[in-house]
């Protein structure tokens, strides 16, 4: 539906977000900015020039065609969730789909506060009004997030993508048990606790904090830490070992974590705008077809 | 014992390779330890898990939690196995063979469950994208427009359809009382509501099926027409069918759900369209072109009476040179009235001032002003008194035949009476008490009350008391005078075109508009001209002064033409 992706293709995400700046910005010489100033000016001519019977309001032909211009731009930036998936098959670019979807997005705020009359009311058409707020707040936001985090990520990542950083964890893991299987049950069970049960990320407030308070890793760190004390011989320097590796997979994983934690927060706003767009959607039937059943 | 034990390997292949190790020992330890006679490299296995024994009668497997190991598929601690037990310890599979001889035991043993590789279950439980938590996009998404599609589209239409059929075609006001206020959600078609209903329609605010009817469809003048069916047209449509009023539905001027205000379109602009140049739509119709009032409309034009008699009135331009004459039959001098020394009043010394209160008062309405009586406001001073002699007594006011009566019956009464109250007299006023009244007398008696019965009839309505506020006339009908008093009509409204609030004007005075004071008599029409209004009011455009449209001052539905729509009247009755 909307501006991330499936997956597969999602732990590449941030990098291609560079698209998010400048270009988009200046599409086309500014041509969406331009669009829309040109269609905010006309709409607020056109209100200003109506004198309508009673208040302005969605009812009038100023009201209609202010009305059925905001429906057709709010359906067709909605098909940019669609569209993007597929982008690079047609005619336009996806920097300028997004420039478009971000100055007409824009645009929504007059026209629809023009088509309304300034009107508002506990009702389907100002739901449909403040779920569009709400798409384009969180659209603002999107944009902010998109242009601040994807520094910050591969910053902390230190280079390597989140995919590798899970390929050394394995590793470590492999490397942990090999070393594990020669020591004590108790040490053994905590590596196998460790390996079997570590998670990164998981449910939602796992991955917007970035933190595992109960991570099996940490734990089977700490305590193996204290039970190599008590071992000697080669077990001593086997258990050693095997403290480097949790301490190396423990380090990992805070770094996986943080990265899940922002590309979470890079995903949050979608939660929002995502939903909300298609909530404006279904407002929006409702909307017009509610207006025309009782005309 | 003597125990071979066989580790069997599965290759890609599918063929198995097996490393065979041969044990003498008593006990055979299986576990991870690598002291065990069965060393059993998996994190999964304990240090030492197991043993297996020789006992008097076979062997036994051992170990040391209950359900640890699963022989021949029962879980358990410990059992008795011979050749073709097999033994399930965590991952690995134990099978008993027959052994050859001079071996007492032969076990196979595998690993038949190898650890899942790590990447691939620490990728299985990883979940790095939102979209993988709950809530996610799409869920939300999905409650969401269910939840609207549902609550405010689905349910407010089926609503509508449950309700409207059991509702009358188009239930009067009293019905839609009846049926109470509905609440959202149960009503859900409230939540369709785009403003506030007008106060007058209030009632019926909360009801909306009953003014949408059909879906799809504007609201059709045969809802309003339902309780409105008395709503006049403007124009005779048969004559004037002008399609911008005959087409014109209700909707087109009344808009509803605009808040508290009642709106209606009352712009200059719709009534100039027409009246601008109204000969070109209606060339006989006496009326003068208008567009403005502050810039262009006509002189007053008030409904005149022109012959009190007939009532007979016509309409006619205030224009100073030749100002219309109120015909009616009423002698009065507002000059006299208002004589700011005041007036003489019967009885008393002092003079009473009087001002235009004391006769017109304004309707609680303020569009017309109360009518004026002789008996609330003239009699106190204009005494009816006929005979010096009797001031007490006065004739009745509205009729000749009782004022003769009255009059007749006073003088007979003292001329049977007789004495010096009847100086003139015939003899029969002078007869002894109790002495029968002569044929002669009686006779002279109504010959003598009739004469001065006439007498002041003459003085009554030829001269004084009558004549002072009415025309009177005479004529003889066999040898007698029979008097005529000219009916008064005095106009309710001489405007009649046009409203005028006297109550919302009266922080004025009202010598600004009626120039009373120099009015000598009541055939004066005493009415400001429209440039006394424009003083103070101009077209709705106006800056500096009152901003007054059209339909400030004139209707546009007018009292006797035909109802607006009488076909739907029909049409909507017939349905209830």
């Amino acid at each position: 539906m909307a501006v991330t992706q499936s997956s597969e293709t999602e732990q590449g995400a941030p990098e291609r977000l560079g698209v998010l700046q400048e270009p988009v910005i200046s599409s086309g010489n500014y041509k969406y900015l331009k669009l829309a100033l040109t269609l905010i000016l006309i709409s607020i001519a056109a209100y200003i020039y109506d004198e309508p019977l009673g208040q302005p309001n969605g009812g009038t032909w100023i009201g209609y065609t202010l009305g059925t211009v905001g429906a057709l731009l709010i359906v067709w930036l909605g098909w940019f969730g669609i569209r993007k998936r597929r982008y690079g098959t047609g005619g336009m670019m996806l920097q300028e789909w997004l420039s478009a979807h971000v100055y007409l997005g824009f645009s929504l705020i007059v026209i629809a506060t023009l088509h309304a009359g300034f009107q508002v009311g506990l009702n389907v058409h100002t739901l449909a009004y403040v779920l569009m707020l709400i798409v384009i707040l969180s659209g603002v936001w999107g944009i902010y997030l998109y242009i601040a985090l994807p520094t910050r990520m591969s910053e902390s990542r230190g280079g390597i993508t989140l995919d590798q950083l899970v390929v050394l964890i394995a590793d470590l893991d492999k490397s942990a048990l090999g070393k594990s299987v020669k020591l004590g049950d108790d040490i053994n069970d905590l590596v196998r606790d460790a390996v079997e049960n570590t998670t990164i990320g998981g449910g939602m407030v796992r991955q917007l904090s970035g933190r595992d308070p109960s991570c099996p890793t940490a734990r089977a760190l700490e305590r193996i830490g204290e039970l190599v004390k008590s071992l000697s011989g080669g077990d001593a320097a086997t258990g050693r070992q095997l403290v480097v590796d949790l301490a190396r997979k423990n380090r990992l994983l805070t770094v996986a974590r943080l990265d899940v934690k922002y590309r979470a927060w890079l995903n949050l706003w979608l939660l929002v705008h995502v939903p909300a767009t298609v909530g404006l959607i279904a407002a929006l039937i409702a909307h017009i077809l509610s207006v025309f059943f009782y005309w | 014992m003597e125990v071979n034990v066989g580790f069997l390997a599965r290759r890609r292949s599918g063929s198995i390779s097996v490393r065979t190790h041969e044990l003498r020992c008593d006990v055979i330890h299986f576990g991870r330890s690598a002291d065990s006679e069965v060393h059993l490299a998996d994190p999964r296995i304990s240090q030492h898990q197991a043993t297996l024994n020789e006992t008097h009668d076979g062997f036994r497997f051992e170990t040391q939690l209950e359900g640890d190991v699963v022989i021949d598929g029962v879980a358990t601690s410990e059992a008795a196995i011979k050749p073709g037990s097999v033994i399930q310890l965590g991952p690995y599979e134990i099978k008993i063979i027959e052994s050859q001889e001079g071996v007492d035991l032969s076990l196979t043993v595998e690993l038949t469950e190898p650890m899942a590789e790590e990447l691939d279950e620490l990728k299985a439980r990883n979940k790095t994208s939102l979209d993988k938590a709950w809530p996610n996009r799409r869920s939300v998404s999905w409650v969401l427009a269910l939840l609207i599609l549902g609550l405010f589209l689905a349910w407010p239409v089926g609503k509508h359809y449950m309700e409207r059929d059991n509702q009358a075609a188009t239930p009067s006001p009293m019905e839609v009382v009846e049926m109470g206020d509905r609440v959202w959600p149960v009503a859900g078609d409230l939540a369709w509501d785009t403003g506030e209903v007008s106060t007058p329609h209030k009632f019926l605010a909360k009801n909306c099926s009953v003014c949408h009817r059909n879906a799809f469809e504007q609201v059709t003048d045969a809802v309003c027409v339902a309780c409105h069916e008395k709503t006049e047209q403007h124009v005779d449509t048969k004559n004037y069918p002008l399609p911008e009023i005959t087409q014109a539905t209700c909707q087109s001027c009344h808009k509803e759900h605009q808040g508290p205000a009642h709106i209606v379109r009352n712009d200059q602009q719709f009534c100039a369209e027409c009246h601008l140049d109204i000969k070109s739509v209606a060339k006989e119709l006496d009326l003068g072109p208008a567009s403005d009032f502050g810039a262009n409309h006509p002189e007053f034009r008030p409904m005149v009476m022109v012959n009190g008699r007939t009532k007979k009135r016509e309409r006619m331009t205030l224009d100073p040179k030749k100002w219309p004459v109120e015909k009616s039959n009423l002698n009065f001098s507002h000059v006299q009235h208002l004589d700011p020394k005041g007036m003489r009043v019967p009885n008393k010394v002092a003079r009473q001032v009087m001002d235009c209160a004391d006769c017109h008062v304004a309707e609680a309405t303020g569009e017309y002003m109360q009518p004026i009586t002789m008996e609330k406001h003239c009699a106190s001073c204009h005494l009816l008194q006929f005979d010096a002699r009797a001031p007490d007594r006065t004739v009745v006011h509205g009729s000749v035949e009782l004022t003769m009566r009255t009059m007749r019956e006073f003088y007979a009464t003292l001329a049977l009476e007789g004495g010096a109250r009847a100086p003139r007299a015939s003899s029969s006023g002078r007869r002894r008490p109790g002495s029968a009244l002569t044929e002669n007398a009686r006779r002279e008696a109504v010959a003598w009350a009739d004469r001065m019965t006439a007498q002041s009839a003459q003085q009554v309505f030829g001269k004084a008391v009558c004549k002072t506020c009415h025309i009177v006339t005479q004529k003889t009908e066999r040898g007698r005078i029979k008097w005529n008093i000219e009916p008064v009509t005095v106009a309710a409204r001489w405007l009649e075109k046009g409203k005028f609030d006297h109550v919302r004007h009266e922080s004025m005075e009202c010598a600004d508009c009626h120039d009373a004071k120099k009015s000598k008599k009541a055939t004066d029409v005493l009415l400001p001209k429209v440039a006394t209004c424009q003083k103070c009011h101009a077209g709705e455009n106006a800056t500096s002064k009152v901003a007054s449209t059209c339909v400030t001052c004139h209707a546009f539905h007018l009292p006797g033409k035909q109802p607006m729509r009488p076909g739907l009247v029909k049409s909507a009755k017939r349905k209830k």
